[in-house]
């Protein structure tokens, strides 16, 4: 088991040049991004445009680069607080218990069955425009589902006897959870962060056209893939990069996920 | 030699002043490739208009099922409540006024079979059509036409207010006083005739038109039969079924898989088809697309400022780049194909001017530039590719503008009711192929002057064009209208946006109207 | 029975308190559906007209309190948009929707729980690395997009259905079936990447605990273990995620709905919500909520009756 973790390093790297990318799409890019040219719409890739150019003539890769930028900040913003409001309810609901327990998870029963176009528009009108605005909403539509992973987790755990023997040893309440039962319940947190990742990415796409998220023109990866289905017979390339790119996000964040647990679990 | 005509005699007792407006012989679409002899029409498709007749494919046909598939679904069918373009585009099969509009734009006899007007434009005489069937079987009478022109009333349709009263003369005349003056008012006589004792004319529609309503199934499609007691030229087609598709890649899919027979949309979707394989009729939306200046608002308060934005939108090339170049430059409200009424002066008059725009930035102190919002409902995905190009033209002239997407709901609450907004792209359509429909609202008062412009020589003028019985002096008097919002940058006028219709090999007769209309009874299957 | 009669009641709260976020929802939200309906061209006296009769001039608390009154006694109320009555409205779609959904499960569950296992199973081996990179994709590939591709692929290309051309359960049951099966893989297909990838992981934990060491020491085959004990344990973890996939998958359902073009529940809450029809979006959100609510309480009971470890919470 513990011949090193090749995940960390394929992660590490794939991660790396992709922040590394969205570091460099602030000085650079190799087109204007907002450059249209009706006379060069829906290219195939080639060597002047390697991803090709979408229906209104802009450097798909130029794009792709400068969508980084947003799309990670609101994908990792999204999935960072709502793993975080997710994890200290679930914690509270699976530890503590009764009434309280079935207090926060009807609440979190109503949030989830509560329409996300609904959360989306009440957002909208409620909180002032900005780009990112929509971690909000999208955090309210994520929090459930970490909170029940996790309230599960602490159930299954709660009565396991290493962690009544530690009761036994007079370890209060918060230790017993955040140093025995949390790390337990981590593994499966980690599946469902990568798995929030790529959920925040492609519901950015959707709630733009709400008036929530990254407006057009700044590019965005879901937005991007929303337009590309539009054009998909003419330009199935406008769908290729920023489908790629979120893949190799999520394999990114998975190998890195993998290799954690790995080398601090098993 | 047209199938389709209407010949009949509208006499009026002014024929000089009324020429253009109900001179009629023909109404001819693609079947009467000449084009009518009566070189009078207003809206003759020639200077600005689009429309594009392709040469018929084949023989028609009797006989036949059709499949049109359209984006909006219309949820109600009662032409006295809904007056949307899309619901129109449905009604105009299924119901018919006194009068109808022909392709040419013309007002043509339908349930009447002719009029006259008074030498004051005061009042209007209809003769009631002899043997015009309702789709429930029953003969049109007196009764059904002045409560259909009460239900007008009560409904708020535009130009009914203006009746001052309507009076049986006889068992087949009508006569109709107008509280003011108006030689346009056959235009308003297009709205629906229905039975007298039509209950829920929303979901069970009843008209004269040559296609009956039979079946509305929600999210889904609407069904409609030839009627077979139509009291013109009869259908082609025994079904036409309007499917509703939302999503713009479905419609492709599901044309392209023979789901449907024909849609229309926008060059960006229908570009996308292989055009050896269909057959495309082009057409304008007959609505003007436009970036629209709240007038209230810093700093589109200053006309300085409204005018350097028309100097820096190029209208060619958002028509070039966002609809593969189809579409008509306009420069006014009033749509282009109305070309007897619109101001060719006023399509150019902003030509794009980048040194022109910044001077007159420096002027009204704007010197740096500033920022402004655009909003845009995002169902329109014209409007939003529309948008980006209006953005990088605003980074010419050193202003920065925004997109924020909205949908539809709150467009139509808080910028369009509310006029919370600094600036918003749409197009505006005419409820009727009539230059008031467009202009209406530019005055200072209007309900819906959702521009908020405010002009007391513009309000003048308007009022003094709508009251002219001359209609050189009338028409001459709209061009006027037109140049105050021209000069005064009311709003930044970009096009009427091309409509495209795209047909499989089946079907052809395709026919083209200066307002939201799918004639489906000009519609054949191909022999 | 007292513990049911409690669970019901919490059920009752619940719900009611959704249909107070939905109320207060359409309290701030900008949209007038009489303004929908009639759009841009109406006159101030034809909107006015509407709205009566619509009842949408009332104040919203009004609004609510009759749309209350209506549903305690099993009136839904008319559509405000198809100004119908909102059960007939219903009736029809919500089998439709119901059958999508259990077909999405059933598919979800018969491939992913294998799928998981097999991955876990191969662990640290080439075969793990493929299935890991399958689910990623299916993870990452929106729904929407995923729906466009199958329609164009297996619709337009391949023909093995026709786009577009819903065909009802009434008229052809297998005509019904040969067609819902693609938007049901189209809803599938990222809940089953996403299934597999939690099994893996859960299965694997399961692997490095105590009783499987001690099975192991006490000479039980590998597969006897796997498959006995760990496949139990395993399958309890993903329990609780059933709830939260009820709810995924009628996200899924709404999209794909509009892109198949099937006449079901979830076409019918968009265009609800988008449209202002506040009486139709009220009972639709009580439907799912009711749906939701309900399948986390069967969930909770499961677990806490096949897991020793989780006890009965008595309060």
């Amino acid at each position: 088991m513990r011949k090193g973790t090749p995940e960390l390093v394929i992660g590490g790297i794939l991660t790396g040049a992709i922040v590394i990318m969205a570091i460099v799409s602030i000085f650079y890019t190799p087109y204007d991004i907002n450059a249209m040219d009706a006379a060069r719409r829906m290219a195939a890739p080639s060597a002047v445009h390697l991803f090709g150019t979408d229906n209104l003539g802009r450097d798909i890769f130029s794009r792709v680069m400068a969508g980084s930028r947003f799309t990670l900040l609101v994908a990792v913003a999204t999935v960072l607080s709502s793993a975080f409001f997710g994890t200290v309810l679930g914690m509270i609901s699976g530890f503590v218990g009764g009434f309280i327990d079935e207090f926060i998870m009807r609440v979190i029963d109503a949030v989830n069955s509560y329409p996300g176009i609904m959360v989306a528009l009440i957002i909208v009108t409620v909180l002032p425009y900005g780009n990112f605005t929509i971690v909000v909403a999208l955090c309210i539509m994520f929090v459930p589902s970490f909170t029940r992973i996790v309230r599960t987790g602490v159930l299954q755990y709660k009565n396991a006897d290493f962690v009544k023997n530690n009761k036994v040893f007079g370890v209060s309440d918060f230790r017993l959870l955040v140093v025995h039962i949390l790390p337990n319940v981590f593994p499966l947190l980690l599946s469902s962060v990568v798995v929030g990742l790529s959920n925040a990415i492609l519901a950015e796409s959707g709630m733009s056209y709400l008036g929530l998220g990254i407006q057009p023109p700044t590019p965005s990866w879901g937005r991007m893939l929303f337009e590309a289905q539009s054009i998909i017979f003419r330009a199935p390339w406008y769908a290729i990069a920023p489908g790629l790119m979120i893949v190799a996000t999520i394999v990114g964040f998975h190998c890195i996920g993998e290799g954690l647990r790995k080398r601090y679990l098993a | 030699m047209s199938k389709r005509s209407i010949v009949s005699g509208i006499f009026v007792s002014r024929v000089i002043a009324l020429s253009c407006a109900m001179m009629l012989a023909l109404t001819g679409c693609a079947a009467a490739p000449s084009g009518s002899a009566q070189g009078v029409s207003p809206a003759a498709p020639a200077s600005g208009a689009l429309a594009e007749s392709a040469a018929p494919a084949g023989e028609p046909a009797e006989g036949g099922d059709f499949v049109f598939g359209i984006a909006t679904e219309v949820t109600n069918f009662d032409p006295f409540t809904v007056v949307t373009a899309d619901a129109k585009g449905i009604y105009f099969n299924i119901y018919e006024g006194l009068v109808k509009t022909s392709p040419e734009g013309d007002f043509v006899p339908a349930v009447a079979d002719s009029a006259e007007m008074s030498e004051d434009a005061a009042t209007y005489t209809f003769h009631l059509r002899e043997g015009v069937k309702f789709h429930n079987g029953n003969e049109v009478t007196m009764e059904d036409v002045t409560s259909s022109i009460q239900r007008a009333i009560d409904g708020g349709i535009a130009g009914y207010a203006n009746i001052a009263s309507f009076e049986p003369v006889d068992e087949r005349t009508l006569e109709i006083k107008l509280t003011n003056p108006d030689t346009g008012f056959l235009a308003y006589m297009t709205t629906a005739i229905v039975p007298k004792d039509a209950q829920d004319l929303a979901l069970a529609p009843i008209g004269t038109g040559p296609f009956k309503f039979t079946e509305y199934a929600e999210q889904d499609h609407v069904t409609l039969e030839k009627f077979e007691e139509y009291w013109g030229e009869k259908a082609h087609l025994d079904k036409v079924t309007v499917k509703f598709i939302a999503g713009s890649s479905e419609q492709l899919i599901d044309f392209q898989a023979g789901t449907i027979d024909a849609f229309e949309g926008a060059a960006g979707l229908t570009e996308q088809l292989d055009k050896d394989s269909i057959v495309m009729h082009t057409r304008n939306s007959n609505s003007v697309q436009l970036l629209a200046l709240n007038n209230k608002v810093e700093p589109f308060t200053d006309v300085r400022v409204r005018q350097a934005l028309c100097y820096a939108v190029d209208a060619q090339e958002i028509i070039d780049i966002v609809n593969y170049g189809y579409g008509v430059k306009a420069g006014s409200p009033v749509i282009p194909g109305l070309s007897k009424y619109y101001n060719e002066a006023t399509t150019d008059a902003y030509a794009p001017d980048v040194e022109k725009a910044k001077e007159l930035l420096k002027e009204a102190g704007y010197e740096n530039g500033f920022t402004f919002k655009i909003t845009v409902p995002s169902n329109y995905q014209v409007h939003v590719d529309s948008a980006q190009v209006i953005v990088n033209q605003m980074e010419r002239i050193g202003v920065k503008a925004e997109i924020q997407l909205v949908d539809w709901a709150t467009w139509l609450e808080s910028t369009y009711k509310g006029r919370q907004y600094e600036a918003t792209l749409v197009s505006v359509d005419g409820s009727i192929a009539y230059p008031t429909a467009f202009l209406s609202r530019y005055v200072s008062d209007a309900s819906n002057n959702f521009v908020n412009f405010n002009s007391e020589a513009y309000d003048a003028k308007y009022k003094e064009a709508v009251a002219e019985t001359d209609d050189e002096k009338k028409v001459a008097l709209f061009k006027e209208a037109q140049q105050i919002l021209s000069d005064e940058a009311a709003s930044v006028y970009i096009q009427d946006m091309a409509s495209i219709s795209v047909y499989n090999k089946g079907f052809d007769g395709f026919c083209s109207y200066p307002l939201y209309a799918n004639d489906f009874s000009a519609i054949y299957a191909v022999k | 029975m007292r513990y049911l009669f409690r669970k019901t009641m919490i059920l009752v709260a619940t719900v009611l308190m959704i249909t107070v976020l939905t109320f207060l929802a359409f309290h701030v939200l900008p949209g007038d559906p009489a303004q929908m309906i009639l759009g841009t061209q109406a006159t101030e006296e034809a909107l006015n007209a509407l709205r009566e009769q619509l009842g949408t001039n009332l104040p919203m608390h009004v609004q609510y309190m009759n749309w209350m009154r209506g549903f305690l006694h099993g009136d839904f109320g008319n559509s405000i948009r198809y100004s119908k009555p909102v059960a007939e409205l219903l009736s029809g779609r919500i089998p439709v929707t119901l059958i999508l959904g259990s077909m999405v499960m059933i598919l979800t569950l018969a491939v992913s729980i294998p799928l998981g296992v097999f991955a876990a199973r191969h662990k640290n081996t080439w075969v793990e690395q493929v299935v890991n990179f399958v689910t990623i994709i299916g993870i990452s590939v929106p729904g929407f997009f995923l729906s466009i591709l199958f329609m164009w692929i297996f619709g337009l290309i391949l023909r093995l259905f026709a786009p577009g051309n819903y065909v009802s359960y009434t008229d052809s049951v297998s005509g019904f079936f040969s067609f819902m099966i693609w938007p049901a893989l189209a809803i599938a297909i990222p809940q089953i990447a996403m299934l597999t990838k939690y099994i893996r992981t859960s299965v694997i934990d399961e692997l490095r605990l105590d009783y499987v060491r001690t099975a192991k020491g006490k000479g039980n085959a590998p597969n006897a273990i796997l498959y006995g004990h760990v496949l139990k344990n395993a399958i309890i973890s993903v329990i609780p995620l059933i709830g939260m996939m009820i709810g995924d998958i009628f996200s899924g359902s709404i999209i794909v709905e509009q892109v198949f073009g099937i006449p079901g529940v979830g076409r019918l809450l968009i265009s609800s919500v988008t449209s202002r029809d506040f009486i139709l979006t009220q009972t639709l959100v009580v439907y799912i909520a009711v749906i939701i609510v309900l399948t986390n309480f069967v969930v909770d009971i499961v677990i806490q009756a096949i897991d020793p470890r989780i006890r009965i919470n008595n309060w």
